[in-house]
């Protein structure tokens, strides 16, 4: 089980006077939400083996409002906490008793597209998938896609730089982001960027986006809008083993021919989906490639030839193609409810997030695989193969007492099975509380304190999302959190 | 200023000694290709270009690690051997950048609306901060959150931030590169002034209806060179139009009063004033290069 930093006393005795001032500060008595019945609905996240129920929850519909809210933490000593859906695997949105969770859900319009520019500039609260149903009229569409996109919103996709499926070709959330407005802790409204493709000097851009919400808070974001291809194709091939098809991703890779995304799904996996959403996936196979390949009638015949070529030389026994949109969307849709179907299998998962070179993936494999075996559970392999980006669910049941301890012992056995094999902790869910402390497996004491250098700067009473993405110290807070360091004006 | 041979190391670790005991400022260059660009540092040069060679090299990965002073052309020779590419494809200023210069100051090249700038190539990175402590960030693969994002962070930072020491970036397939050169960019080049304008595309008509110099566009519209012989309030143009400018080529004498980048609001400046605070809190790094203050 992770600590968390203690909650402070006085903030908690203060609980009173601060839903007081806050239900001024927003002007509307439903916008504060006080009663622990309610405030259960925020105890936990995408991590829900984690539960704190904050100490009262401030829903912003405007930008003013999280400032005001920010200051008044601020100048009050309160920690907080942005909010969008709460879909984070790792933690990220995990509240502390002493916490005012600041819920940013009700924020969800978009308030521009530019269709010359490619643009979209919408509310942090904007789910991922709504803005592509809002411009796929006009045949573009946002390219970041995690999983949880019906749910998931822009402003957590930036605190966390998410990823997904298609990120192999198009890139994860930080390649396309253009413009945010930008909440200081301090209370500051800051609009950083726009609608053009770079900024003047500094990627403050680049420090903001997966910063885990941790510097400020992002209330409207301008991202790069693309243009939908004439048409995508899914074909799913099976495999007698899961060796095999890792090795068929990394030959298909060195390539050097993209497809748009290839997805890599084990025999529990496998077994889990077909359960839960009937795709047809084949079940008795030890694993299977989704590949997408998109592009113009020719340009998609082409590649499902050559990406067939490569799946039969690589032992393929199996190979489906989508003819239509109906087979195609099936394809997905085992793969987009794999999470949920593991749920189904098993009471409780730990999904991993580590990242590897392709070329090691066979071999990594291997070593999840032998990992699971020595701690005695029951991993179910489901990733983004294409990059490396492996999500080993090890599953679990919370009722047997002291699991959690090993599960998570597990876990940092494969993290750093994967940092050994030249790659990182995490790919695409963020560090959160989950992951916090297997930060010095990539990154020394000096490397993580450049780190929360940055954090000081802008939050020096480190009241923004605390007790995240780095290790607590001994008194169970962020060492050197306490007094931050005088600086130079 | 008289010019003096810059300061090299052979090795990071000699450099990252020799920043942690300065006890005054210095100005901070790769192969200095873009030394025209900003306002002068009065101090002792300090380059990057005794830090060469590739130190990492999966092309079935397509990752490439090298040095920070090591020169495009040599990487270039290097991937081309596998039909490999630098995806980012930097203007060169007509000589040839190093690595670390090209990462620092993130300029993105033609082919940046399908390739991405340097910054989105990027995948990891050694560097040196103020305090002279040589550390690392980002790492090897494509997707990493592992952390802030401080190899990001630091691009676009033109040595005020750190100094980088390797970078590790994306390498890409030759088929898939395309040449979209600029018509019209040697004339601008010839003119005393030469502004870079990045801005939204539905506004590059106005501006260059506006603008009684030479121009010429990029990215279909959403990048502009402008030339001019006498200085022209770019940066006003610029921020009307919702983009920014940078005075890419400009007399010395010019610079040395008006800067070149592009004027940020009060905002702005206080985010670049807290990274600056965090990576270089005893202002050691090209002081007041991008804005006086910083």
């Amino acid at each position: 089980m992770l600590n968390m930093p203690s909650p402070s006393a006085d903030v908690l005795a203060r609980r009173d006077t601060i839903a007081r001032d806050l239900r001024e500060l927003l002007g509307d008595e439903e916008l504060l939400i006080t009663s622990s019945n309610e405030l259960k609905g925020y105890e936990t996240d995408g991590l829900a083996c984690y539960r704190t129920v904050p100490m009262l929850v401030a829903l912003a519909e405007t930008t003013e409002q999280v400032a005001a809210v920010l200051k008044y933490c601020n100048d009050n000593g309160v920690p907080v906490m942005a909010r969008g859906a709460g879909t984070s695997l790792a933690g990220g949105a995990l509240p502390q008793l002493d916490t005012v969770v600041l819920g940013l859900s009700k924020m969800n319009e978009i308030l521009d597209v530019n269709t010359e520019n490619q643009t979209a500039r919408v509310q942090a609260g904007v789910t991922n998938k709504n803005i592509s149903v809002a411009v796929d009229d006009l045949g573009l569409f946002y390219a970041p896609d995690p999983s949880s996109q019906i749910a998931c919103t822009i402003g957590g996709n930036v605190a966390m730089n998410s990823g997904g499926a298609h990120c192999l070709k198009y890139g994860v959330t930080t390649n396309h982001i253009l413009g945010v407005k930008f909440v200081t802790m301090q209370g500051e409204i800051i609009d950083i960027g726009g609608e053009a493709f770079d900024l003047p000097s500094y990627d403050l851009l680049g420090m903001i986006v997966g910063a885990e919400g941790q510097l400020g808070v992002v209330t409207e974001v301008t991202v790069r809008l693309m243009e939908k291809p004439e048409d995508a194709r899914p074909l799913l091939a099976g495999f007698d083993s899961a060796l095999d098809a890792g090795a068929c991703v990394a030959a298909i890779m060195a390539t050097g021919r993209t497809p748009v995304a290839i997805e890599f799904m084990d025999r529990p996996a496998i077994i889990a989906c077909e359960r839960f959403t009937g795709a047809g996936y084949p079940v008795e196979a030890q694993a299977l490639l989704i590949i997408e390949v998109e592009g113009n009638e020719e340009e998609i015949r082409e590649e499902l030839e050559f990406v067939e070529g490569m799946a039969r030389a690589h032992g393929a026994v199996s190979i489906r193609v989508a003819e239509d949109f109906a087979s195609a969307e099936n394809i997905w849709k085992g793969r987009k409810s794999a999470f949920g179907a593991v749920g189904q299998i098993s009471p409780d998962y730990l999904c991993m997030d580590g990242t590897i070179p392709v070329t090691k993936l066979p071999e990594v494999l291997e070593q999840v695989y032998a990992i699971g075996e020595r701690y005695g559970f029951e991993i179910a392999n489901i990733f983004h193969a294409g990059d490396g980006n492996m999500h080993p669910l090890i599953m679990y049941d919370s009722h047997q007492p002291g699991v959690l301890d090993e599960v998570e012992a597990c876990g940092a056995e494969i993290l750093k099975a994967c940092v050994d094999a030249g790659g990182c902790i995490t790919g695409e869910h963020g560090v959160g509380i989950e992951k916090r402390d297997h930060m010095p497996l990539m990154f020394t004491p000096a490397e993580l304190d450049q780190m929360k250098a940055v954090k000081r700067q802008f939050d020096p009473q480190w009241l923004l999302n605390g007790g995240k993405v780095f290790p607590l110290d001994e008194v169970g807070i962020p060492a050197g959190q306490i007094a931050p360091r005088a600086v130079a004006a | 200023m008289t010019q003096t041979d810059a300061l090299t190391f052979d090795t990071p670790e000699a450099m990252a000694a020799f920043i942690r005991d300065l006890d005054h400022p210095i100005a901070v260059e790769g192969a200095g290709t873009k030394a025209g660009i900003g306002f002068p540092v009065d101090a002792p040069r300090l380059s990057t270009t005794g830090l060469t060679g590739i130190t990492y090299f999966e092309p079935k990965e397509f990752v490439l690690g090298a040095m920070a002073g090591t020169r495009l052309s040599v990487l270039e020779a290097a991937l081309a051997e596998h039909d490999l590419i630098l995806p980012f494809d930097p203007p060169r200023f007509g000589a040839d950048p190093t690595l670390g210069g090209v990462m620092a100051t993130n300029i993105g090249g033609a082919e940046r609306e399908s390739m991405g700038a340097p910054r989105d190539n990027l995948l990891g990175a050694q560097y040196i901060n103020g305090k002279g402590e040589l550390l690392k960030a980002g790492g090897r693969v494509v997707k990493n959150v592992s952390g802030y994002d401080i190899p990001r962070g630091l691009s676009g930072s033109w040595g005020t931030l750190a100094v980088f020491t390797e970078l590790t970036v994306k390498v890409l397939p030759k088929a898939r590169a395309v040449d979209q050169h600029a018509d019209g960019l040697e004339p601008v080049w010839a003119q005393d002034f030469v502004w870079r304008v990045s801005l939204p595309r539905d506004q590059a008509k106005a501006l260059t209806q506006a603008w009684t110099g030479l121009a010429a566009q990029q990215w279909d519209g959403a990048l502009l060179w402008l030339g001019a012989d006498a200085p022209q309030d770019v940066h006003a143009m610029a921020a009307r139009a919702g983009g920014h400018a940078l005075l890419v080529q400009s007399p010395a004498s010019h610079r040395a009063t008006d800067g070149c980048f592009q004027p940020l609001d009060a905002g702005n400046i206080t985010l670049h004033r807290l990274l600056k605070n965090a990576f270089d809190p005893d202002r050691r790094f090209n002081p007041e290069r991008l804005y006086r203050g910083l």
